[in-house]
Parts: C-alpha cells; structure tokens; sequence
C-alpha cells in the first residue's frame, strides 16, 4: 500500500514536470515563432503584410557596406540629446554614428498646426527622400519604428532599421559627440539630478522668464526650480548686463556660487541662454541649459511642480566677478572685431527682414539696418523666433546644418566672433550652441542693435550686402 | 421759440458734458490698464522703458517739468477762484462738485508732478492727469454757458 502510495506521488511529480516542461518548452517556441514572424516582417523591406509594407532591420556589417554609399543616408531617431552625445537607453558610447543625421521620434508628436508642412521641409533639408535607401536606427527598438512608419505613410519605401548599441559597443566603428554637449542638458539627466540630488554636490534649477511673478513659472515648473526675472540680469534703456557688483548681488541672492551646478531653461530658451551666459561670464563653472527648455521636461513625462521655491541667499560667490570678461564684450571691443577684417567677425542674429534695414524688429528700437561690416548668423522669421537654429521640439539644430549655414558667410570656428541682436536673447542662445559645438574664441556684443543704432557716429549699412548669392539667403 | 433754441443749446451743452465725462472715465481706465500691462507683458515694460526714456529728453525734461508746475500751480489758483465764485453764483451740487473736482485733479497733477512715482507708467499717467484736467476745465467752462443761458 505504502509502495502504491509512493508510486502515485512519483507518478504524479514526473506528470506535473512533464506538462510544466512542455509549457515552458511550448512558450519558448511560440516565443521563437513570433520573433521569426516579426523578423520575417522586418527583414523583407518588400513584405506585405495588411497591405504595408514594412521596414527591413540591418545589420552592422551591411550598414558599414553603404555608410559611404550616397544613395544611402543614415538617420538617428532617438531625441536630440543622444545625438549631441548623452549616453541615453543603455549605449556604451553616446554621439551619432559618424556622418550620421537626425530626424527624432518626438519631433511627430509636436503640438505644431503646421507640423506636417515643417516636418516635410525638414526631410527634404536633411537629404531624406524617397529614392534613397534610408537607415533608421535608435536604442530602444521603438524610434526608429515609430519614424519608419511615418515614412511610410509619405510613401517611402527603402528603409531599413538598425540598433544603434551595436554600433556603440564597437569601439572601432566610428561616432560623433559635439565636442561640450554637456552644456546642454536632457530632461532625463536633469531628472537623475534631482533624484540622486547631484550626489550631494551643490545644484539649483532656475526657470528663467521676464516678470517679477512669472505667469509661465506659477503655471508649472521642474521640482525645486527657482524663478529668475531677465530684469535681475539686465536694465533698460539698453538692456545690457547690469554692473559686475550688482551681478555679484543677483547671485549671492540666488544663492549661486562658483561652483554650483547651475541648470536653467525656460518655455522660451533665449530668456534662459541669456542667464546662461551671464552666469559663465561671472565665472560659475558649471551651467547647463535644458535642451528645448520646459517642453522637453513635460515630453519625457516628469513630474511638474506648482508651489512656489523661495530663493536662498548666500554670501560668498568664491571669486571676483567677472571671471571670464571674453564672454560679453562691449561697444568697443564690437569696434575692434569689425576691425578685423581678416580673422574677427561680428555675427548678427537676427531675422533677414532685421538685417538688411527692412524692420528694426521692435517698437522700441527706431533704427534699421546693422552694424557697417557685419555678417548675417540667421536667426528666425523675426526677433520672437529662432527657428534656423532649433529643431521643431525647440531642441538644438543638428551642428553640422549650422555650420553650412555658417559657412557661406565665412563663420567658421577658427574665427574670433561676437555674436549680437537686438538686445541679446537671441544671440545668447546660439553663443550657448557655438560653446556646446566647441567654437573657443567666441563672446556676446552685449549692447547689439539697440547699442549700435542709438548713436548715429556707429557706421550702419541696410540692403543687402554686394556679395549675397541666393545660396547665402537659404 | 426763444426758451426751444435755449433748451436744444443747453442740451447740446449737457451732451458734450457726459462725453468729456466719459471721456475721462476712459482715460483714467486707460492708465490703469496700461500698468496692469506694464507689469504683465514684457512687451510694454519694455515700450515703456524706451518711450519713458524718449519723453525725459524731450517734453518732460528738467526745465520743462518746472514750466509745468509752475502752470498747475497758477491752474489751481484759478480752480480755487472759479470754486469760491461759482459757491457764490450758483448753488447746485453738481456745479460744486464739478468745482471740487477740477481741484482735485490740479492737486494729484502737482503731486504726480513733486513725487516722481517709480513705476513705468509714470509720464503716461502724468500725461492723462493733464488731458483730465483740461477737459475739466472745459466741462466748468460749458456749465457756466448753461448757467448764463439758463
């Protein structure tokens, strides 16, 4: 009996392994299965299935074949800050594929009316078009798709997905990184700040708008962020830096000192590059814009506060303000870079219509025109837009569009160059992106326009200039 | 006849009275919108700034801004005789208060005038203040036509 007994329970145990073994076996096969069914989907670029026509994945080898190749263009998908070089979704080396250029999944979901006219020209600017053989790739098996099928639905046939960490691991396959895409910062890093509090290092977030009670910052900010008024950094009629002593106030009241980690942004990032570059011409040492400002906090679905952070003074900033007088420069030192025919440049960031003296661009600037020798930077429709050099989330346009825009008009970063608009938002923030794309002898012209147009002994010029060609206008 | 022609000529008169009023209620409005504005939107803080800086070096400056006060004074020596006459004239309340008004108004423009306001609507409401202060003076002008018709 008690043999029988034994017998069923063994029985019993090798009949539950059995039928346990042949589920997971079964799971594993049906797991293989619908991974050969999604591969076979991916690998036949001409596969239909429900009538669409699905992109094929790559591997690295045939990638590296027809990296050269320029019937073949190569397209990072994932957000901008990977491209620019943060290691984002797990990748051994941050940056693009060399060559590489970028189109970014979040770029199709953007709250745009216009957003299908703009995402269409931005295909067309960066050579993304239909008879090409297109490689999306990204890192987390989801961008990349998501972008093929948008390409799809435009009627794009050869694409092709590849797994960007492949490529990262491979030491010897060549990447790209802006040489200080530190400066510029994802959301997600911002958000690892705040949850390991910057490993005990002093940190402050500042949301950075015009207003004593900013609406844009009581309608929500980033945990802990701190609202900066513009007016503490600047003063009219000319809107030019406030003195050095009264800068040195703005700091100890913002309990700023040189070493701390300062990150900023704003709903519009201009009001944020302009504390951005005030503080680094102070002399703080580490201060960081977040890549397409609140926006991209919201986008990456982090938490948005409400409640009012009170500002904490201190009273020591560590060092003699300014530490870095390059940084902003002045009315004469504008002078003498114009001077400098050969190696100096003052670059204007402002709109065409502003350039050329069509439109002073403000109600309270009454000259037009631009300073006698100054070469147009772009900017952006007119003095509230700079759409030539942000993306269509108001990220960072890629480096390498900026600097052939540059180049046409001899902005290359073997020049000493000051940037300027009109009262120095605008050229704020793309001094901010020349620092993050490595450009070393570069300042802001403080006064600008407004500086320039008040005293009628400064040189001016309007129209265009005799050496435009329409490929300089693009 | 006579009493039909005076009565469409005072009304006409009453008429253009409620317009200046209103005229003046909007201004006053007007003001206190645009520092509403000036503190809400970059924009005017900004157009504020420049036009202040405009109006300082040319119709508000140092020598002009005495001329000026040195007007409201006289304006307000003259509102007070008009007050004591017009007490003495007529007894109305109306006419009185409008009177007291004119006063009123010539005190806050000398005041405007002393104590520079730091806030960047200051010119444009010194300048409504004035504009205030001139219809009044038309306004007491058209009730003495009303008084004398009547």
């Amino acid at each position: 009996m008690k043999r029988m007994r034994l017998f069923s329970i063994l029985l019993i145990v090798m009949m539950i392994s059995v039928v346990a073994l042949s589920a997971c076996g079964g799971s594993t096969d049906t797991s293989a299965s619908d991974n050969n069914m999604k591969s076979e989907d991916n690998s036949s670029k001409s596969n239909e299935k429900d009538g669409n026509i699905k992109a094929e994945t790559i591997s690295t080898e045939e990638l590296q074949n027809h990296i050269d190749d320029a019937n073949w263009i190569v397209v990072d998908t994932r957000i901008n800050d990977a491209f620019n070089g943060w290691k984002l979704d797990g990748v051994a080396r941050g940056g693009h594929i060399e060559g590489a250029t970028d189109f970014a999944v979040n770029w199709l979901t953007v709250e745009d009316e216009n957003k299908e006219v703009k995402l269409e020209e931005v295909l067309e600017d960066k050579g993304i078009v239909s008879d090409k053989n297109i490689v999306l790739y990204d890192a987390n098996g989801k961008d990349a798709k998501a972008v093929s099928e948008y390409l799809l639905s435009k009627d794009f046939k050869n694409l092709y997905i590849y797994d960007v960490k492949e490529w990262a691991s491979d030491e010897n396959l060549p990447m790209e990184s802006y040489a200080n895409y530190e400066m510029l910062v994802p959301a997600q890093w911002v958000n690892e700040v705040i949850e390991t509090n910057n490993n005990e290092k002093d940190y402050k977030i500042f949301e950075v708008s015009w207003g004593e009670v900013s609406e844009a910052y009581k309608a929500g900010h980033i945990p802990g962020a701190i609202h900066i008024n513009t007016d503490e950094v600047e003063e009219g009629p000319m809107w030019n830096r406030k003195s050095d002593e009264e800068l040195l106030d703005f700091a100890l009241n913002n309990g700023i000192n040189t070493d701390t980690t300062v990150i900023v942004y704003g709903a519009d990032s201009t009001a944020a590059s302009r504390v951005a570059v005030v503080l680094k011409y102070m002399g703080v040492k580490d201060v960081r814009l977040v890549n397409g400002g609140l926006k991209s906090w919201e986008n990456a679905g982090f938490e948005i506060e409400k409640e009012e952070n009170e500002k904490e003074a201190i009273d020591n900033f560590g060092a003699d303000v300014p530490q870095n007088p390059n940084y902003i420069i002045d009315l004469a030192e504008a002078k003498e870079l114009l001077a400098d025919k050969e190696n100096g440049r003052l670059v204007d960031i402002r709109s065409w219509e502003e350039y050329i003296g069509e439109t002073s661009g403000y109600d309270y600037i009454d000259g037009k025109g631009r300073p006698e020798g100054a070469v147009w930077g772009h900017a952006g429709t007119d003095p509230y837009h700079l759409q030539d050099f942000r993306n269509i989330d108001n990220t960072m346009r890629n480096e390498s569009e900026i600097l052939t825009m540059w180049e046409e008009w001899e902005i290359t970063p073997d020049k000493n160059m000051a940037f300027y608009c009109g009262t120095g938002w605008r050229a704020a923030e793309v001094l901010f992106y020349a620092d993050v794309m490595g450009f070393e002898n570069i300042s802001l012209y403080d006064g600008g326009w407004n500086e320039w147009s008040v005293n009628p002994e400064n040189p001016i010029e309007v129209g265009k200039p005799n050496n435009t060609s329409d490929e300089k206008l693009k | 006849m006579k009493s039909l022609s005076n009565k469409t000529h005072t009304k006409f008169i009453k008429g253009v009275i409620i317009l200046l009023s209103v005229v003046q209620i909007l201004l006053v409005v007007g003001a206190i919108v645009l520092k509403h504005f000036s503190d809400k939107s970059m924009g005017v803080s900004r157009y504020l700034v420049y036009k202040n800086q405009v109006l300082k070096n040319s119709v508000f400056s140092s020598e002009l801004t005495k001329i000026y006060l040195g007007l409201l004074i006289i304006s307000m020596m003259i509102s007070v005789v008009i007050l004591i006459k017009k007490y003495k004239w007529n007894k109305s309340k109306i006419y009185i208060l409008e009177s007291i008004f004119l006063i009123v108004i010539n005190i806050i423009s000398i005041l405007f005038m002393y104590n520079k306001l730091e806030i960047l609507t200051y010119y444009f409401t010194l300048i409504i203040s004035f504009i205030v202060l001139i219809l009044q003076y038309i306004k007491t002008v058209a009730y003495n036509l009303i008084v004398i018709k009547s």
